[in-house]
């Protein structure tokens, strides 16, 4: 083998390649071929999409802490019933017994309001009255 | 695809098997191989051809296939080389076999790196312009001239020293 130069190569090339004599063209198995490569790249996106979906719905989750459990204990409501005992000129309020807690200990008769009803009867229930 | 792109597909592959065998034979230096190669680059156009089609030059693509298979072959081959610790051997692997029966000039191809390898073939065998040599390889003309010249004053050398041996 001798190249002097680059036409004498080209020559050469054409004369060594043209001598390789291929088979007919595969064109169905390269069609099937073809196909699985498609698939694969389906399946690769529909994975990908996936992946995604899940990362949007998983992160999310991680940094959102469940919500505390609510009690269930029965809530203690305190309602003001409008008095109809009101002396003539005075303001009065209804006043629901207080918890057993809370009255423990029995309050004196200072406590109680000017002019109205002492404490111990105030919190046994009933109305009370202020002063105008 | 519907039957008239399976069509069009079909005559674009059988207009270019041949050369496309005959350009993997060039650059793998193994039948066979060539073979393998443009089949495998066919089926990846096929898998992409109405994106191919779009693009407007299905040549081109087809033939950067079929030589970044052809890196590709090398660079794995240099890297399974590594993996079991032996010497990494040249690009030009597939090159010099003992008692090899294949044309002088195809034996000195293989001695070239692939990139050379390219060059050499898609420029003195394809006719293709500089131009269109850094097209298909995604490089500078300067860059497919500077191998063309690399590559021209190996085979010289390498034919120099082959016939020395073989003589």
């Amino acid at each position: 083998m001798s190249i002097v130069d680059e036409q004498d190569l080209r020559v050469q090339l054409d004369a060594v390649l043209d001598a390789i004599s291929p088979p007919e063209a595969p064109v169905s198995a390269v069609a099937r071929k073809g196909k699985v490569i498609q698939a694969g790249r389906s399946l690769g996106i529909v994975t990908g999409l996936a992946i995604v979906a899940g990362i949007g719905v998983g992160i999310p989750g991680l940094f959102n802490r469940p919500a505390l459990e609510v009690s269930r204990a029965r809530p203690t409501v305190m309602v003001q019933q409008a008095c109809t005992t009101v002396p003539r000129g005075g303001q009065g309020t209804a006043i629901t017994p207080e918890p057993a807690a809370e009255r423990a200990e029995p309050r004196s008769s200072a406590d109680a309001p000017r002019g109205g009803r002492p404490a111990p009867a105030i919190a046994a229930g009933g109305c009370a009255w202020l002063r105008p | 695809m519907d039957s008239r792109t399976e069509a069009e597909f079909a005559e674009f592959m059988r207009g270019r098997w041949s050369a496309l065998v005959r350009l993997g034979y060039g650059l793998t230096g193994d039948e066979r191989l060539a073979e393998d190669l443009a089949r495998a680059a066919l089926a990846r156009v096929y898998a992409s051809w109405p994106r191919v089609l779009r693009s407007g030059d299905p040549d081109v693509y087809l033939r950067r296939i079929v030589l970044n298979a052809s890196l590709g072959k090398a660079s794995g081959r240099r890297v399974r080389k590594r993996r079991t610790g032996s010497e990494p051997e040249p690009e030009t692997a597939p090159a010099a076999r003992v008692g090899d029966d294949r044309p002088a000039l195809v034996t000195a191809l293989m001695r070239l790196p692939a990139g050379q390898r390219s060059v050499v073939l898609l420029r003195y065998w394809m006719d293709m312009t500089e131009a269109q040599v850094a097209a298909v390889l995604g490089c500078s003309v300067g860059n497919v001239r500077s191998q063309a010249s690399r590559a021209l004053a190996s085979l010289r050398v390498g034919e120099d020293a082959a016939g020395e041996v073989s003589l």
